[in-house]
């Protein structure tokens, strides 16, 4: 069967089916993301809460959501998480061992956030109220101290002993 | 993250991001922010997903970190200990291994200052299951009490008064077991403590042990307390007057077993000689009939440890020990 190069991603009909918020970078660069990826957002949703924004005719019509503590960069990795999680139940926070992922979803989280080395996806990710994404990246953030020395750890974090040695004597 | 921003992208293609079908390969970069200048809730954030150990162990990498842990120490899971021992002058931590296998760590105090700044240092930090104290300064311990699920108390050559036991009690609210063991004798108590600490503290008690005539004198094991408490095991070792009856014992385990409790077993230690000379059976309402024979000396006592009818759905007794006077079983 021939592709349906008319639903591809960016197709101007798709774009038009779909339902998108619009976002403003804190460098003022524009980006879309679609209603279920959008809404994993607790900050969109209290926005559109608060606008009285309940159907899809009014998001379309809706300007553009300014993010001014969120970097394009961090933004475009923040739209890459959320469509990869829109299909995916709520996050329970407290109740974590219901967030169960099957292990493609595991293996796709490890690999985007294998590289993390910037705190600017997980600044995003605090400022725009999403959940799965801000515990993914303390989780991740957690497992490069995990298990290390207090020596390990410094080094990896840069982290000047300040000390004096009778005070860590008096910790031990 | 990705790398650098080099340049100003317009679209979101203009990034290459890893995906599900990319093929990125695993490579750790420096990491390039400071966690000194993370954002509170942020460090909170990757705290929580540590173990209370390894949370400890951050608190001594420097002091801004050793001072934001103390100050969001209420909320960050404390370290959870298998057991507390405190005796003079030293205390030993055991603490459960990853393999399930206990580890004990001995530490010993160089002053009375450096001890009760140690239990000031644990008692915000740590969730105790079983707490041993022996024959502590008491006083101190009382300044900066722990918490814990079962308390064991050993007291020799220490002076606990009545009030500062009532008080190291009244500092365990989730306290499930109590075993107080007194070697010697305590001097009586006020007229009002043994109904304060019965109705307020032994009330919610599962589990009680009293050993020692200082026990026993603390607690007036009788029928009444019997059958006033719900305890899922009592026992107790009693060489002075028995004040427990085998009619008061036959009225407990009776009345546990109409509620459908189930009742583990039950164990009457019987002084000396006269029990030798006796075969004692408490006969039950349902039949059910315990067996109390002199069987096997044990520091001078007899001791066995019978079980009712295993093949019943109640099948054993809830543990009541006491020295009980032989012509007094039916």
């Amino acid at each position: 069967m021939a592709p349906n190069f008319e639903e591809a991603p960016g197709s101007s009909k798709r774009l038009k089916e779909e339902i998108l918020y619009r976002f403003h970078s804190k460098e003022g660069h524009e980006f879309t993301m679609e209603k279920a990826a959008a809404e994993l957002s607790g900050v969109v949703k209290q926005i559109s809460q608060d606008l009285g924004i309940d159907d899809d005719e009014s998001i379309r019509n809706m300007k553009p959501i300014p993010l001014i503590n969120v970097s394009s960069e961090a933004f475009h990795y923040v739209v890459k998480w959320c469509e990869q999680h829109k299909t995916m139940p709520p996050w329970e926070q407290d109740k974590w061992w219901l967030n169960e992922r099957d292990e493609e979803m595991k293996k796709w989280e490890n690999e985007f956030l294998g590289g993390l080395t910037s705190e600017q996806l997980f600044d995003a990710a605090n400022y725009m109220d999403i959940k799965c994404l801000l515990d993914k990246c303390a989780e991740t953030v957690a497992g490069m101290i995990k298990g290390k020395s207090v020596e390990e750890i410094r080094e990896i974090w840069e982290l000047e002993n300040d000390f004096t040695p009778e005070e860590e004597e008096a910790m031990k | 993250m990705a790398s650098e921003l080099t340049q100003q992208p317009d679209r979101r293609e203009d990034y290459d991001v890893p995906g599900p079908s990319s093929s990125i390969q695993q490579t750790r970069r420096p990491i390039v922010w400071r966690l000194d200048e993370t954002p509170d809730v942020i460090l909170l954030h990757i705290l929580k997903y540590l173990p209370p150990v390894e949370i400890e162990r951050c608190r001594v990498l420097c002091h801004w970190l050793e001072e934001f842990i103390d100050e969001w120490r209420s909320i960050l899971p404390p370290v959870p200990l298998h057991r507390l021992e405190l005796s003079p002058g030293k205390m030993r931590i055991w603490q459960t291994e990853s393999s399930g296998a206990y580890r004990g760590v001995l530490w010993q105090a160089t002053s009375t200052e450096a001890y009760e700044r140690r239990l000031r240092h644990l008692r915000r930090r740590i969730r105790v299951d079983c707490l041993t104290l022996r024959d502590l300064d008491w006083i101190s311990f009382a300044r900066h009490p722990i918490a814990c699920q079962r308390l064991f108390l050993y007291i020799a050559s220490s002076t606990l008064t009545f009030t500062q036991l009532l008080n190291l009690l009244e500092s365990q609210p989730n306290c499930r077991q109590l075993d107080l063991v007194v070697e010697g004798t305590l001097a009586p108590p006020p007229w009002a403590f043994p109904g304060r600490l019965g109705h307020h503290l032994l009330g919610r008690l599962e589990n009680l042990r009293l050993v020692g005539p200082g026990a026993l004198a603390l607690v007036p094991l009788d029928n009444s307390i019997l059958r006033r408490r719900q305890y899922t095991q009592l026992y107790a070792v009693d060489d002075g007057e028995p004040r427990v009856t085998s009619q008061g014992l036959i009225a407990v385990v009776d009345e546990w077993r109409h509620r459908g409790r189930r009742v583990e077993y039950i164990a009457l230690r019987v002084a000396g000689d006269e029990a030798q000379r006796h075969q004692f059976h408490l006969h039950f309402p349902d039949a059910a009939v315990v067996n109390v024979r002199p069987e096997g000396a044990v520091d001078g006592h007899l001791e066995r440890i019978s079980a009712l009818n295993r093949t019943s759905d109640t099948s054993l007794l809830a543990i009541i020990s006491n020295r009980v006077d032989p012509d007094r079983y039916e």
